[in-house]
């Protein structure tokens, strides 16, 4: 059973459609990533979820009970939700010790002083931070209020924990930590969490499934590697990973393959989505797939350097004749000069 | 199943009473003026009759013209003035910035009556001004008794309010701007005129509206300065008017004062527009610290002289005057100061049990109702806050419309309120109905204060309560109100330094009980003591010194 489940979820911001009708299912010790371009309503879901924002059709459910129902007219307040909630901001109270933030949950839910300060203790505890009890938000560093933020939504045992963006605020140091971190911490917890981000890289490293939206509505989802390898739209496969894209216009279509020409070079690869015979088409190729070869042949492209950088693991070229450009990924340095690049049949996807 | 969120009925209950407290008030003044005769006249009729009566007075449109004009003329005097001020603070290197402007801003926090008095003590006909200028020169150059001095004199004490707003709007605007200017080849004073003033006239576009929204409701300085001549302007005329047909004529007041308020509501909503543009224009761009003032050169000087000279005529002569003649015994062409020098003023004046009672009523009222009021304020911003409803829409366009009531006005109509309501007449004569006429004159005032620090508190922070399991109340008790204590103790020094200042507002209500300073001055002065009236300015003054003091040591901003 799915420990939360949103069925055609509807919302409506000052006259604009925020959420078209979106679905998804959660269980416990799976975390799920919401992706996707600012503006595209993962942030409004997940608000909607715990009740700060009114959708006005559909259903969410938490732990097989109705917490809105469009029809039926369920709606319960956010409080009586049940839900942990990590901001973005971390929305710590300022004018509360960590302790009582901590704790404040459980003083609502009437449980006793002294077993609040335990249970509180422990939770801290199990996220190195049993020693900061006592001090306020703005003494702790950003890594330190962002564990903060989490015990605080952990310390209630929450079933489903939504988290807004909450590698975005540390560094980048200490955001690769966090989020080793984070993802042990739910799998441990055996919690089902739902993760808002804007980083691609950040929701296929932590995620179990990623659900990408567009425009308010799922374009796609699946596991990261789904994700990543088999896009089904331009759309998925250009907000996955870094690409190139060459335009041009689809010359032939067979058993899954489709060939395009792109000013004067026929490429093939895998056919997706409507892309018909005569009609314009794009060529996808993520910067790792093209390869450097000898000589020219089929699928390849023959280019001169323009610029190279380094970017510490690997180098990134960019090559261009007659105004189709592409970069690629190489282990090392490349002298200048005229270059043929071949993009291997499979890893090019014709849209 | 549904549940209501907590809260659900009382925001609305909350509303629903303020909606009652603003809304009575005007209704019974509409009201009133479509009667024949007041409305606890059992004889009296609907119709027409006191609007055709106060439209046939040739004294009503005198005193519409005067309005005008003083409206204005001063608005004339006082954006330049105020926006020079501005820039010279802001942006100049002259000298002394920082303790110059505490003293601009101090005529805000002034009474306007306590000015007056301060200047016909000192610059009137027999003024120590006057006659110490005729004992050397001859006949003084000036007329305090007349328009023109009565025009410059608004201009003058009215200058802070365009500051407050052209320094801010300065200050929020980024040095890059500028400096972009300069280095694409504009000198200082093209940058001036080309980048800072254009950035900031929808800031002087604001305060000229509220200047002159203020000046169709001055009542202090008109009233002393205009009365001896017969000069009247409409807050005045309405004064005047209390005992026009020998009975109490409310009907003929109520007519004034829909007058009024057809002339103040739509400056209120423009203003209340402008100032939304306004701070969209400022609030785009970050803070940018400015680190290169413009260098005045041979000018330092020369400027630094006009803001000390435009304080010299505004506050010090006119203070010093106050504070001198509390100190004589009395005072008149052929007499020598040091013969007249007394403490007995201020000795007699605590014989007088009116004075005293007022006297204690005063910093009661500022202190106890002040922080009443802010309670209230607090009650209806909570009940707004964060609740996206047409009834939290309607109750800010609510809050609105005391502000197009004068004080003066709004007195009259609490004092008919309690009048008109039988239940609570007998609070008509207490404390209690000044203290209702304050709080819903200052609503606006107050409530901006109030929704300034709830703005302050990120929204996350009581989301964060929310989903943790508190209700909408406990979120609000337990996170937001904490987090505004310091705003609402800054919120609560302001309205008592108000409170304190407040004369006209009480004016109507003054009675045995229910007299403070401010109204029993008016009184008083009508009556010709001069000598109790300028002790108790001084006193007044004193008081509001005080506060000022303990505000700015509680590090209270003295503007938004």
């Amino acid at each position: 059973m799915a420990d939360l489940r949103v069925d055609n979820l509807r919302i409506r911001l000052g006259g604009n459609d925020i959420l078209k009708g979106v679905s998804l299912q959660l269980k416990r010790g799976e975390i799920t990533a919401l992706l996707g371009p600012s503006g595209s309503g993962k942030t409004t879901l997940l608000r909607a979820v715990a009740g700060l924002e009114q959708p006005y059709a559909g259903r969410i459910e938490v732990a097989g009970e109705a917490v809105f129902d469009g029809e039926a007219g369920v709606n319960l307040p956010t409080e009586a939700r049940g839900l942990g909630f990590v901001f973005q901001s971390y929305a710590l109270w300022p004018h509360r010790t960590v302790l009582q933030n901590v704790c404040y949950s459980l003083m609502l839910r009437g449980v006793a002083e002294a077993e609040q300060k335990s249970a509180s203790a422990r939770v801290l505890d199990s996220l190195g931070l049993g020693h900061l009890g006592h001090r306020y938000p703005h003494e702790l560093s950003g890594g330190q209020q962002q564990r903060v933020a989490i015990a605080r939504s952990l310390v209630y045992e929450p079933s489903v924990v939504l988290l807004d963006e909450p590698l975005s605020n540390l560094d980048a140091k200490l955001r690769e930590e966090a989020r080793a971190f984070l993802k042990e911490l739910i799998m441990r917890e055996n919690l089902a969490a739902l993760m808002v981000t804007h980083d691609q890289s950040e929701a296929l490293a932590i995620a179990d499934r990623i659900l990408l939206l567009n425009g308010g509505l799922v374009e796609q989802q699946g596991s990261p590697e789904e994700m990543y390898n088999a896009p089904r739209s331009l759309f998925v496969a250009e907000f996955m990973g870094s690409n190139n894209r060459l335009d041009g216009q689809i010359t032939a279509l067979e058993g899954g393959r489709a060939e395009i020409d792109i000013a004067g070079t026929r490429l093939s690869g895998l056919a997706h989505g409507s892309c018909r015979v005569g009609q314009a088409g794009s060529a996808v190729i993520r910067l790792e797939n093209i390869k450097i070869v000898d000589r020219a042949g089929p699928n390849t492209l023959t280019l001169d350097l323009v610029t190279s950088m380094f970017l510490g693991h690997v180098w990134e070229h960019l090559l261009r004749k007659d105004g189709v450009s592409l970069r690629l990924h190489h282990a090392g340095p490349l002298a200048g000069g005229t270059y043929h690049l071949q993009l291997p049949q499979d890893k090019v996807w014709i849209f | 199943m549904t549940t209501a969120p907590a809260g659900f009925w009382a925001r609305r209950a909350i509303i629903a009473v303020m909606a009652v407290f603003v809304l009575a008030p005007l209704l019974l003044i509409a009201y009133q003026s479509f009667l024949t005769a007041p409305f606890f006249d059992p004889k009296a009729q609907l119709s027409l009759w006191a609007y055709d009566f106060v439209f046939a007075e040739a004294d009503f449109w005198k005193a519409l013209t005067t309005t005008t004009a003083l409206a204005f003329g001063m608005t004339a005097i006082a954006v330049p003035l105020g926006a020079l001020l501005a820039f010279l603070l802001t942006r100049t290197d002259i000298p002394a910035r920082h303790w110059l402007e505490p003293l601009l801003l101090a005529p805000i926090f002034m009474s306007p009556l306590v000015l007056a008095f301060g200047y016909i003590v000192t610059m009137g006909p027999v003024g120590f001004l006057t006659l110490w200028w005729q004992s050397y020169f001859g006949e003084a150059p000036w007329n305090i008794y007349s328009f023109a001095a009565l025009v410059i004199v608004a201009g003058l004490t009215h200058a802070p309010h365009v500051y407050l707003y052209a320094s801010a709007a300065l200050r929020a605007l980024p040095g890059d701007l500028e400096e972009a200017a300069r280095v694409t080849g504009a000198s200082p004073a093209r940058v001036a005129l080309d980048v800072s003033l254009p950035m900031i006239m929808p800031a002087l576009l604001f305060s000229g509206v509220l200047i002159l929204f203020l000046g169709f409701e001055v009542f202090g300085l008109p009233l002393i300065f205009g009365d001896p001549q017969g000069l009247l302007v409409l807050s005045t005329y309405l004064y005047k008017l209390t005992n026009k047909l020998g009975v109490p004529s409310y009907q003929l007041m109520a007519v004034v004062v829909m007058v009024i308020l057809v002339i103040a509501l739509p400056l209120v909503f423009v203003q209340r527009f402008l100032l939304r543009t306004a701070q969209r224009f400022v609030a785009v761009r970050g803070k940018a610290v400015r680190t290169n003032l413009v260098a005045l050169g041979a000018w330092r000087w020369p400027a630094f002289g006009l803001i000390f000279g435009w304080f010299f005529v505004t506050i010090l002569v006119p203070m010093a005057g106050l504070v001198l003649r509390s100190f004589v015994s009395s005072w008149g062409l052929g007499i020598t100061l040091a013969d007249v020098l007394t403490l007995d003023n201020y000795i007699e004046l605590f014989d007088d049990a009116e004075v005293v009672s007022a006297i204690v009523n005063t910093i009661g009222i500022a202190v106890i109702g002040g922080a009443l009021s802010i309670a209230c304020y607090t009650v209806v911003a909570l009940a707004q806050h964060r609740w996206p409803s047409a009834w939290a829409k309607f109750a800010d366009y609510l809050i609105m419309l005391p502000r197009a009531m004068p004080g003066i006005v709004a007195g009259l109509a609490i004092f008919w309120v309690f009048l008109f309501t039988k239940p609570i007449a007998g609070l008509r004569t207490t404390l209690i109905a000044v203290w209702v006429a304050y709080t819903l004159v200052w609503l606006a005032y107050g409530m901006r204060l109030v929704q300034t620090a709830l703005l302050q508190v990120a929204p996350e922070l009581e989301e964060a309560a929310r989903v943790t399991g508190a209700s909408v109340v406990r979120a609000m008790r337990d996170v937001t109100l904490p987090l505004i204590r310091h705003g609402m103790l800054a919120a609560w020094l302001l309205i008592l330094l108000i409170f304190v200042r407040e004369y006209s507002t009480a004016v109507y209500l003054l009675g045995p009980g229910t007299e403070v300073i401010g109204s029993l001055v008016v009184s008083r002065w009508n009556g010709g003591a001069v000598d109790l009236v300028t002790c108790l300015s001084c006193i007044n003054v004193a008081l509001i010194s005080c506060g000022l003091f303990v505000a700015l040591r509680f590090g209270v901003k003295l503007h938004g």
